[in-house]
């Protein structure tokens, strides 16, 4: 990605204000950093000559030594520049720059053998130096930056060695990782690709669990810019991700088991998943389920951070789901032809009946509407109204009603004495078993009980069901019962 | 007859002060020859007590009785071997139950029946009755319009579910309760027993609580079925009904009409709901 793209994608995920917070301990190398990366990133892309010449006079003084240059919290440049970064896009660029944390090798902040007292806009008296240093760090931390670069240093750029930054340094990352906000860390040192500054960076990530990059800061290259650009914008939160499955896979019931466990899969990836960088863990968590054959990453949107997985099911999956939503085994391709022509069938049969029976199930009662094929219209007749004519066109189709009626059915085994009874009703309420899997006489429970339930449906005389059908027949064709009749 | 009763009419005139004043006239003789109280009504010689206790239990007498008679009929029956269908049995019951009541009831006032009886002889009650039919039906028709035009569903209620069971499974029982049975009864309960209690201390009063009364009582099968709400839009109807029938009473203060008008309503709507019955079945 070019410098452009990656300012873009940034400006993305933080509504186009690109505020780098630069933070860590003292004396590695902060100031220096912000100065070649205004050079290198930012006013070389300012178009604006007088903003490019403002932004240069504003980069801040950086030293060699143990002797704090930075003594107060400093915007740099003082207001954000515009950077235009294509497609009619810009975004806002500023550096913070930041005493950072003291530590004893330091010099600078003590006045003889006693800390310098500093008056800061925060407190009205006066205060320590490296506790105004700490409360700058802070506030540059929570409240004025989208991004925090944490520059620590292998002990190799001044005579300061590598323990007396670690306390200084555990507290910086610490207190970023506490609010959240994305950052990576620079290891300052003279020889980047040695090993020292290898195995301090190496420590670094395992500790922290944080981008560590190992750089001459003084020598930062372009290069270097662009890797440490690309590797914050990894730190930033996942938001979504886009799961792409066959269409098959797609078209199945949002509760079938295969969606299901593929659906825990991405749940328990997505828990361990916090930062754009670990979509990896997503990916291998989901490789794991039994029926994924593999998960690729296809792509990964940084600038709005959504995550794109394609999973591919295993071999055989395919006709296993077939057989298992048909009900039965498919040898071969006729006994799909076959089943597909059976719900075909089905499917004419009950298109009509099935928003009633649905309807029956939710309220009790569905009444269904005739396909426009059923419906049998007369010949058209002459009607006289009055003095005036008329045609009268009619037309008649079956309907069908569903109604929802609880058929209620006991099942009531006289056992003999009172105690057999009881002894019976405790067996069947403290079996661990489910009670309508319990066997009486025989027989499954439930299914004595539904044989009880289906003689019961026989029982409505023929008689009566005509009647029945009379009465939906004539309240549907000749309105509602009326007030009218009501008898006293 | 007449003379005995005109003496016993002259005999509750007193003399106070050398002043004609009408103190306490006791039954009098109205212009239609029946003996009524100072209220006018029909005399039956029941104090306010008398009244209210004869209503209620007439009331409750016939749930007392109905009950009695279709656990009796039905263990006779079942002692035969056969299964008593339970839809005839109960209408059976209940058209029996109302008629011992009736029967207990007229036995107790047997002595003053018979001035009751005329009324129905007289073409006058006959065509109050009808009038005031006629107000009843208008009102009904009214509200089924104005339900009619706020499409509200117009629904049955209960009560008369019942009775459409009735007229499905004993069309005759049905015919001779709902025409004859019930109205003789109801006017008899309500009208001549509650009203006439009430209206004793306060007339105004019993015209709306009987009237009320009527009404509500009609909805209490709905409570049992569970359609109490959607049988509500029936209850101005039943309404309408106890304040047509209870103001006849009330302002012709013949129990004949209110009898007749409940008779009239009720056939021309039973005979309604035949026909709907017919088309249907």
């Amino acid at each position: 990605m070019s410098i452009k793209e990656l300012l873009k994608n940034i400006g993305g995920r933080t509504n186009g204000d690109i505020y780098l917070g630069v933070v860590g301990p003292v004396r590695t190398g902060k100031s220096t950093f912000i100065k070649r990366f205004m050079e290198l990133v930012v006013i070389n892309n300012i178009q604006d000559e007088y903003q490019k010449a403002r932004a240069t006079d504003e980069l801040p003084q950086s030293g060699q030594g143990k002797t704090i240059m930075t003594t107060e919290p400093k915007f740099v440049p003082n207001t954000a520049v515009s950077v235009d970064v294509g497609e009619n896009l810009s975004v806002q660029v500023r550096l913070v720059d930041c005493v950072g944390y003291v530590f004893k090798e330091a010099k600078g902040y003590m006045d003889e053998d006693k800390i310098r007292m500093v008056k800061t806009p925060w407190f009205e008296e006066a205060i320590p130096f490296d506790e105004a240093a700490k409360i700058g760090t802070q506030k540059v931390i929570s409240d004025h930056c989208s991004i925090g670069i944490v520059v620590t240093s292998d002990g190799s750029i001044v005579d300061i060695s590598r323990n007396s930054y670690l306390e200084a340094e555990e507290a910086v990352i610490k207190q970023l990782q506490s609010i959240g906000k994305p950052f990576i860390v620079l290891v300052n040192s003279k020889d980047p690709t040695g090993a020292t500054a290898k195995q301090v960076s190496l420590e670094i990530q395992e500790k922290y669990q944080v981008m560590a990059i190992p750089m001459s800061i003084e020598q930062m290259t372009q290069d270097d810019a662009n890797q440490i650009l690309k590797e914050a914008l990894y730190e930033f939160p996942v938001l979504d991700v886009d799961v792409v499955f066959p269409s098959w896979v797609a078209a199945l019931d949002e509760n079938y088991w295969l969606k299901q466990s593929y659906k825990a899969s991405i749940q328990q990836g997505l828990n361990e998943v916090k930062k754009v960088r670990d979509v990896d863990k997503i990916a291998e968590v989901l490789r794991q389920n039994e029926y994924a054959k593999s998960v690729e990453i296809t792509n990964i949107d940084t600038a709005t951070g959504l995550i794109t997985l394609c999973i591919e099911p295993k071999d055989g999956l395919y006709e296993a789901i077939i057989n298992d939503i048909v009900g039965t085994t498919l040898e071969d391709k006729a006994d799909l032809i076959k089943i597909l022509q059976e719900y075909k069938n089905y499917k004419d049969q009950l298109a009509d009946v099935l928003p009633a029976i649905l309807m029956a199930k939710e309220t009790g009662y569905g009444a269904s509407t005739p396909a426009l094929n059923d419906i049998q219209v007369s010949e058209p007749e002459l009607v006289k109204n009055g003095s005036r004519y008329g045609i009268k066109i009619n037309a008649k189709a079956p309907t069908y009603h569903i109604f929802k009626i609880d058929v209620e059915n006991n099942f009531e085994p006289i056992l003999g004495s009172k105690e057999q009874s009881e002894t019976m009703i405790e067996y069947l309420t403290k079996n661990d078993t489910s009670l309508e899997d319990v066997t009486m006489f025989g027989r499954n429970i439930k299914e004595l009980l539904k044989d009880g339930i289906n003689a019961k449906l026989l029982t409505i005389p023929d008689n009566n069901r005509q009647k029945l059908l009379n009465i939906l027949k004539s309240m549907t064709n000749k309105g509602k019962n009326n007030l009218i009749a009501i008898v006293f | 007859m007449f003379e005995e009763n005109q003496s016993n009419f002259n005999q509750d005139y007193q003399y106070s002060n050398n002043d004609y004043h009408y103190v306490d006239v006791g039954p009098q003789m109205a212009e239609d020859g029946i003996l009524v109280d100072e209220q006018g009504y029909e005399d039956i010689g029941f104090s306010i007590v008398a009244f209210i206790l004869g209503g209620l239990g007439l009331y409750f007498g016939q749930s007392f009785f109905a009950i009695l008679i279709q656990s009796v009929v039905g263990m006779i029956i079942r002692k035969t071997g056969k299964a008593p269908h339970a839809e005839n049995l109960s209408n059976f019951s209940a058209l029996v139950g109302t008629i011992i009541c009736l029967v207990i009831f007229f036995i107790i006032i047997h002595k003053k029946l018979k001035p009751l009886l005329k009324e129905f002889a007289n073409g006058k009650t006959w065509a109050k009755a009808l009038a005031y039919v006629g107000i009843m039906y208008g009102a009904i028709f009214l509200y089924s319009w104005i339900i009619t035009v706020l499409g509200a569903n117009q629904a049955t209620s209960a009560n008369q579910d019942s009775i459409n069971l009735m007229m499905e499974f004993t069309p005759i029982l049905a015919g001779i309760y709902v025409c004859i049975v019930a109205p003789i009864f109801e006017e008899i309960t309500f009208r001549l027993c509650i009203f006439r209690g009430i209206a004793k201390k306060n007339k105004i009063a019993a015209l709306i609580v009987v009237a009320s009364i009527f009404g509500l009582i009609h909805m209490l099968a709905s409570l049992t079925t569970g359609t109490f709400k959607t049988d509500l839009i029936t209850l101005p109807i039943y309404l309408i009904g106890g304040f047509g029938l209870t103001t006849a009473y009330f302002r012709e203060k013949r129990i004949g009409v209110s009898i007749c008008a409940h008779f009239i309503y009720n056939t021309i709507s039973f005979i309604m709901n035949l026909i709907a019955a017919m088309i249907i079945f």
